[in-house]
């Protein structure tokens, strides 16, 4: 029941998919949120995304999860918006400054191998 | 009356026969007589050829027998023992299809459907257990359970409704075995098969690449004759990402049931697993962990923002980290219940009460961990 972005159709508009209930739609991509640690921080290492639709929501790890090119793309892709809450990376910084530190993400939590977005 | 010729000794070595008392002795009869005698070795012209009677019982040994010479068609059915057999002298090709062999698949029978029986028809997203599709622009792909044109002993089959534009050549229903999760695949030669049935001729094909998908290789078509057919193909050496599945290039409704993966040159048939090694292996990759009003995260708090945590292990470690899908949760007395911390092996869920008092959630709907390497 994973929800993931089928198309990264504009910096304003996502188009979704709900897996297995079949339906899916438009979200802001504003509306993705880090998930938050113990003490209130930011957590770079899940984003949740909600369902346009109905109330399930996914909780996507960077390594990908179950749609892995999906879900690395959108990391890059909030990155490039919003930077990273650890700081490494601003919303100033060059794309390929936050392409590159997704994919040390995805290398740390699932491995060399995991990255799909090339 | 006249002399007669022998019969049996010919050409050179062909001597008369006195036939009459009135027949006159010639010296030469006997000389041309003695000499065949000399030459005498049952070959042509020098005698009658030895009679299979005539040779004793158990006198023939091997060494008389001319290398490589004996075909099956002089041994007797049902009579070479094992022990006739050189130890480890059965090499992989030399198996039937019907020898029983560990499927490298999961969910190569079709028969679990943890997301529901479909219709799936969405690029990308899975349908049958850890089988997805691969649709191209223009092209349309339905999936769906099928149980009423199942294979022999099965229990349940994939209906794919295929119609097409693009037509590529990869494959659109596929099983995806990555190379970090297959590691001892490297450097093996892999036999794929699976049952097929297509009313379309030249629809429907295998397809599959273990070069990561630089390359796709394809067994023959189905012939559209609408019976289930056995379509198998041998892989090359594995040197990256494997991808098995079937291609169609024709629109038309094909019925898949199974599959089989092997190690070697030999197509193998399909032999179903335990259902609890077949659900077992399903579970590695997406696993429902409560189908609803089965979890609650509970507590009792002496004020508001007050947080709780309850972990569930999984039922099965995944390969990757996966993600986390919750439905929905009632609440009381509490906020939304959340994702805490996520491993390939356990989930943490944190709840933070309103006020003083017990306060708890329950998950209406499924909770779901999906990883897909």
């Amino acid at each position: 029941m994973s929800i993931y972005v089928t198309d990264f159709t504009s910096p304003t508009e996502w188009q979704v998919s709900h897996d297995e209930l079949g339906h899916g739609g438009t979200i802001d991509p504003t509306t993705v949120k880090h998930v938050q640690n113990l003490d209130g921080s930011e957590n770079h290492n899940f984003l949740v995304i909600q369902c346009p639709m109905c109330d399930s929501v996914s909780t996507h790890p960077v390594g990908g999860g179950a749609q892995p090119q999906s879900v690395q793309q959108m990391f890059v892709n909030h990155v490039a918006a919003n930077g990273c809450p650890c700081g490494q990376v601003a919303p100033t910084d060059p794309d390929n400054l936050g392409e590159s530190h997704v994919r040390l993400q995805v290398n740390r939590m699932d491995g060399p191998g995991r990255w799909q977005l090339e | 009356m006249a002399r007669t010729n022998s019969v049996n000794f010919t050409g050179a070595n062909q001597f008369p026969i006195a036939s009459a008392g009135t027949d006159i002795f010639k010296k030469e009869d006997v000389q041309v007589a003695t000499k065949s005698l000399d030459l005498h070795d049952h070959s042509a012209g020098l005698g009658l050829p030895i009679a299979a009677g005539a040779i004793a019982a158990g006198s023939i040994d091997g060494s008389k027998l001319t290398d490589n010479t004996v075909t099956s068609a002089k041994i007797l059915n049902g009579t070479i023992a094992a022990v006739d057999i050189a130890s480890a002298g059965v090499a992989n090709d030399n198996l039937g299809p019907d020898t029983a062999r560990a499927n490298l698949l999961t969910n190569g029978g079709f028969e679990i459907w943890q997301r529901g029986n479909g219709p799936f028809t969405t690029n990308a997203s899975y349908t049958t257990d850890r089988w997805s599709l691969w649709i191209d622009a223009g092209d349309s792909i339905t999936a769906s359970r099928d149980t009423t044109n199942v294979d022999a002993s099965s229990g349940f089959c994939v209906a794919l409704t295929y119609t097409k534009s693009t037509g590529a050549t990869h494959p659109h229903f596929q099983q995806y075995l990555g190379a970090a999760d297959y590691p001892q695949l490297g450097g093996r030669v892999l036999s794929f098969s699976m049952r097929v049935r297509c009313s379309t001729p030249n629809a429907v094909r295998l397809a599959m690449s273990v070069d990561g998908g630089s390359t796709f290789l394809y067994s023959p078509y189905h012939s559209g004759n609408g019976t289930y057919q056995t379509l198998t193909f041998i892989s090359g050496i594995v040197t990256n990402a494997m991808y098995m599945g079937v291609n169609f290039q024709a629109s038309c409704t094909a019925y898949l049931d199974n599959a089989m993966l092997v190690v070697g040159s030999q197509p193998a048939n399909y032999v179903p697993l335990h259902p609890a090694d077949d659900l077992a292996r399903c579970l590695r990759y997406y696993e429902i962990l409560g189908v609803g009003s089965d979890l609650i995260v509970s507590g009792i708090a002496t004020a508001g923002a007050q947080t709780v945590y309850q972990a569930w292990p999984y039922r099965a470690v995944k390969p990757v980290n996966p993600t986390l899908t919750l439905g929905t949760w009632s609440a009381s007395n509490a906020g939304a219940v959340a994702m805490s911390a996520l491993s390939n092996s356990v989930l943490r869920l944190s709840l933070a009460s309103s006020a003083a008092g017990a306060f708890y959630s329950q998950n209406t709907q499924a909770v779901t961990l999906e990883a897909n390497p």
